[in-house]
């Protein structure tokens, strides 16, 4: 694939010596001169020096045959340009902006931006992950949110312990997807019983998350 | 009217003093709060809102969604970007205009519905007619 990788900052150097080591054709843009020569000297002649939001830029690294366009500077004005003109104007179809103020996330989808991914937000979900004392811990977000993979640990005592999957009175929006037991992951079907020391791995609407808890684990503590 | 006016440099002060004293209820956004003190006219009768217009929260605060034409006259061609397609897509606001310095990216967005107002071309234009005075009108009727 043909990636193009706007602002060389430590974001943009790593995701682009990680893509060369895959095998991709990367290009990164940089404006800053020294910059610029820098990565050069340490990743090869892999920068074109100059402004990802200026036409001229844009054509001369041929963006038209680009199959990704991946914005990463530290400017979100800069990053939702840059990916609106490869888009609209040079016709890429994957365009992938990093967001440094996660609340412009949602309006970013909505000016058509392909993807969106934001540092702080997935540093906190990766904190949350780790400090969750709740029973139910998310592990992904999917479709912007809405849903969400989520793991649970079964425990002596827990209202799903004992049950099969099919008794259960899961909500409406959510689907055990995954059972790991003793190390194995077992796809699980309706009569599959869920024990003790079971991790249950599902999906589950985020509106229904506390729903899930109560099947699985009993009321959220409070 | 109710205006917005998102950065308060020559320009943007110079248009909200103006559509003030014309009776219009004008609303200024920028970081800088002595920027808007040294610009604004003593008798400023708008509102001034100290903030970074990227921040949705400023935008919220300076009233978008009562306003019936914002104008983004930052130092940023993107910055004027974002924020002229969030009051559109965001706020809902009708008329919104933008300073975008680079012509082709004036055009780009001009086809997205912002009004953009490339400052490069009509000074350019203005320049030329300064130039060559009454032979302006000639020779771009050739086509020169």
């Amino acid at each position: 694939m043909y990636i193009i990788v706007m602002g060389g900052g430590q974001v943009g150097y790593h995701l682009t010596r990680t893509l060369m080591q895959k095998g991709h054709e990367v290009l990164l843009v940089e404006k800053d001169h020294r910059r610029a020569l820098l990565i050069n000297e340490e990743l090869g002649p892999v920068v074109f020096e100059g402004d990802g939001c200026e036409f001229r830029t844009l054509q001369q690294i041929g963006t038209s045959r680009a199959d990704v366009v991946v914005a990463v500077t530290g400017d979100d004005e800069d990053n939702l340009v840059a990916c609106q003109i490869s888009k609209r104007n040079f016709g890429v179809r994957r365009t992938i902006a990093r967001v440094n103020d996660p609340r412009n996330e949602d309006i970013f989808r909505r000016l058509g931006i392909d993807e969106t991914v934001s540092s702080t937000k997935v540093i906190d979900d990766l904190i949350e992950q780790e400090i969750a004392t709740g029973d139910v811990v998310p592990l992904a977000a999917l479709q912007r949110g809405d849903l969400e993979i989520v793991e649970a640990s079964i425990r002596e005592g827990s209202p799903a312990a004992r049950r099969a999957v099919r008794d259960l009175e899961l909500p409406a929006e959510s689907l055990i997807s995954c059972i790991v037991r003793g190390g194995r992951a077992v796809v699980p079907q309706g009569d599959t019983i869920l024990q003790p020391d079971d991790r249950v791995i599902a999906l589950v609407h985020r509106d229904q998350e506390a729903a899930l808890q109560t099947v699985l684990r009993g009321p959220t503590p409070t | 009217m109710n205006i917005v006016i998102i950065g308060c440099g020559r320009v943007g002060s110079s248009l909200a003093n103006t559509l003030s004293q014309e009776g219009h209820h004008v609303t200024v956004v920028d970081r800088e709060a002595r920027a808007m003190q040294r610009r604004l006219d003593p008798d400023f009768a708008g509102t001034k809102v100290v903030g970074n217009a990227m921040d949705e929260d400023v935008l919220a605060r300076a009233g978008l969604r009562e306003a019936d034409v914002v104008v983004t006259l930052t130092e940023g061609d993107n910055r004027n970007i974002m924020i002229a397609q969030i009051a559109r897509e965001k706020y809902g606001v009708k008329k919104v205009l933008a300073r975008i310095v680079d012509p082709l990216r004036a055009l780009a967005y001009r086809e997205l519905g912002i009004e953009s107002v490339d400052q490069t071309t009509i000074m350019g234009a203005y320049m030329r007619r300064a130039v060559l005075g009454d032979r302006a009108c000639e020779t771009a009727n050739t086509g020169e």
